[in-house]
């Protein structure tokens, strides 16, 4: 093993013992083992834990990874894309936040699908709902699991792929496994804490090593915009692009159900505002931290202060990690692997709880429940691992998918929420719009996930006649007495 | 601030994310100016979150 490995090993295993020290001690925490309780704390989380798993398992590897690729590829379009979804998510947290949460906790809800079958009055679409987040997410959350292994392939060698796909699936599975959401929330709130401290380093470097060339931000400008990544409206971030890319994004905090099952947590009105408040601080810095290390790395070929040449999007951050202080270097490789399994066990802990609240017959008590739960997340992570093992290629392209194929969900659970009335046909329908539309693509020739994303259809993108079709299917089903 | 008038302010701010990219404002609005467009705009959502208590009832 070089020395270099050695650090990089190194500082993986402090960040995994920290986490799982914490994890262990968040037992404490865990008053019972009612499914409520595991899955969404008994809605008893402060506001530390609740901004910081709120923030971990929106952001995932895609930010320090997919974002600074984005940016240095693409430029300053990058942020206006992230953004939408940022003001999108503040938006519709100010608005629908409360009243998620209040109702939650008099209706005791534990997952989505129950919270989307409870108002529409029938539990054979909590159902529906449970099956569709699953086949959705899975490919989402196995690519999470893909990052890791890439992570450390990239950095010790191909041939550790699986030992990095093995890591990942352990790190879930204790952590998740431990405590439920108490140990999935401390794991988080480290896992943020680090992903910020990373990219905070990582971008300070970039500075210094910008300045001690003696350029200036401005020149880092001017070059960049000389070659059209400076401004949008042409080049990669066309008007039907960006609405490709942020349309499916703008609804993401009612339709997936890792965020949407957030909202159950807080354990008071305070912590609730709090989890808003810091969250909104979270991500606009983080936004602006990784988008500026994609648009100064490129600035720093451009102007022969940095000496990388990524092939593609995603080689930018492994790159200039081969090429930064090898300790920042290990600080931000972990970093990556930190954001990926934030997202991923939360995703897995969801998709575990949807599987006990809404998948086993009604029936069932607690215990049946319990056991149940605990069977989909060792069965959900195995495939999870299972699918990323396989290294195949689309299942990153797959899981770009996943936000559209959530995307049904959105018009009908604003309407839900709201306190509409909509008919359980309605809403059924709605949610199987998404895969409906995007089968209907496939059959027409768009064969590849990234053409059903962006390829327009009468001049708009897919996602966009998703939102249309949906709004017109709620509106129909929207019973007279409520309107 | 009413729900109502918060939902629009917001409303108005994400489109003018998309405000950019229509011809006329495409070419004036480029460089770091652009990037401070973005960033201000996700900034005033931020202040709005605040001014409606963020999300809360009081």
């Amino acid at each position: 093993m070089t020395g270099l490995l050695a650090l990089f090993v190194g500082v993986l295993a402090i960040y995994f013992i920290l986490g799982t020290v914490l994890a262990w001690a968040s037992r404490r925490s865990l008053k019972s083992r009612n499914i409520r309780e595991y899955y969404v704390a008994g809605g008893r989380l402060g506001t530390f834990l609740s901004a910081l798993t709120y923030a971990a398992t929106t952001y995932s590897s895609f930010m320090i990874v997919g974002l600074v690729g984005f940016s240095y590829a693409t430029g300053v379009g990058s942020l206006g894309f992230e953004l939408s979804y940022y003001v999108a998510t503040l938006g519709l947290l100010s608005l629908v936040s409360y009243r998620v949460w209040s109702m939650s906790r008099t209706r005791g809800w534990v997952s989505p699908g129950e919270m989307i079958g409870d108002l529409a009055g029938a539990r054979w679409i909590a159902v529906l709902a449970g099956i569709l987040y699953l086949g959705a997410l899975i490919p989402y959350a196995s690519a999470q699991v893909k990052a890791i292994g890439e992570t450390i392939a990239a950095s010790a060698g191909g041939h550790y792929y699986l030992w990095g796909v093995l890591f990942g699936l352990a790190v879930m599975l204790v952590w998740s496994g431990l405590a439920g959401i108490w140990s999935v929330a401390v794991t988080d709130a480290l896992q943020g804490l680090w992903m910020l401290v990373a990219g905070t380093l990582l971008l300070a470097w970039l500075i210094l090593v910008l300045h001690s060339h003696g350029i200036t931000l401005s020149m880092v400008g001017h070059a960049l915009d000389a070659k059209g990544l400076m401004s949008v409206g042409k080049g990669f971030w066309t008007p039907t692009m960006f609405l490709a890319f942020t349309a499916p994004w703008i609804f993401f905090a009612v339709t997936n159900p890792q965020v949407v099952q957030r909202l159950y947590m807080p354990k008071d009105e305070q912590s609730l505002k709090g989890m808003i408040k810091w969250f909104g601080v979270f991500g606009l810095y983080y936004t602006v931290l990784v988008t500026l290390i994609g648009l100064l790395a490129r600035g720093g070929v451009m102007l022969n202060a940095l000496n990388i040449h990524p092939a593609t999007k995603d080689q930018v951050t492994p790159q200039l990690l081969t090429v930064t202080n090898p300790l920042l270097g290990a600080i931000v490789f972990t970093s990556i692997i930190a954001a990926s399994v934030s997202t991923a066990d939360s995703i897995l802990l969801t998709l575990a709880s949807i599987a006990a609240a809404d998948l086993t017959p009604s029936g069932w008590n607690e215990g049946k429940k319990r056991i149940a739960g605990y069977a989909a997340l060792v069965t959900v992570a195995v495939l999870m691992a299972a699918v990323a093992a396989l290294r195949i290629s689309y299942i990153v392209a797959l899981s770009v998918l996943s936000s559209v194929l959530l995307l049904g969900f959105a018009v009908p659970t604003l309407a839900l929420i709201a306190g509409l009335k909509v008919e359980a046909w309605s809403v059924a329908l709605s949610i199987l719009t998404a895969p409906a539309v995007i089968i209907a693509g496939y059959l027409h020739g768009l064969h590849k996930p990234v053409l059903l994303f962006a390829h327009p259809v009468h001049g708009l993108p897919l996602s966009a006649w998703i939102l249309i079709i949906t709004t017109i299917i709620t509106l129909l089903g929207i019973r007279r007495e409520s309107r | 601030m009413e729900w109502k008038a918060a939902a629009l302010i917001f409303a108005i701010l994400l489109l003018l994310m998309y405000l950019p990219l229509a011809g006329p404002a495409s070419s004036k609005l480029h460089g770091w100016g652009l990037y401070a467009y973005y960033t201000l705009d996700a900034l005033t959502a931020l202040v709005v979150a605040w001014v409606y208590r963020w999300g809360g009832r009081s």
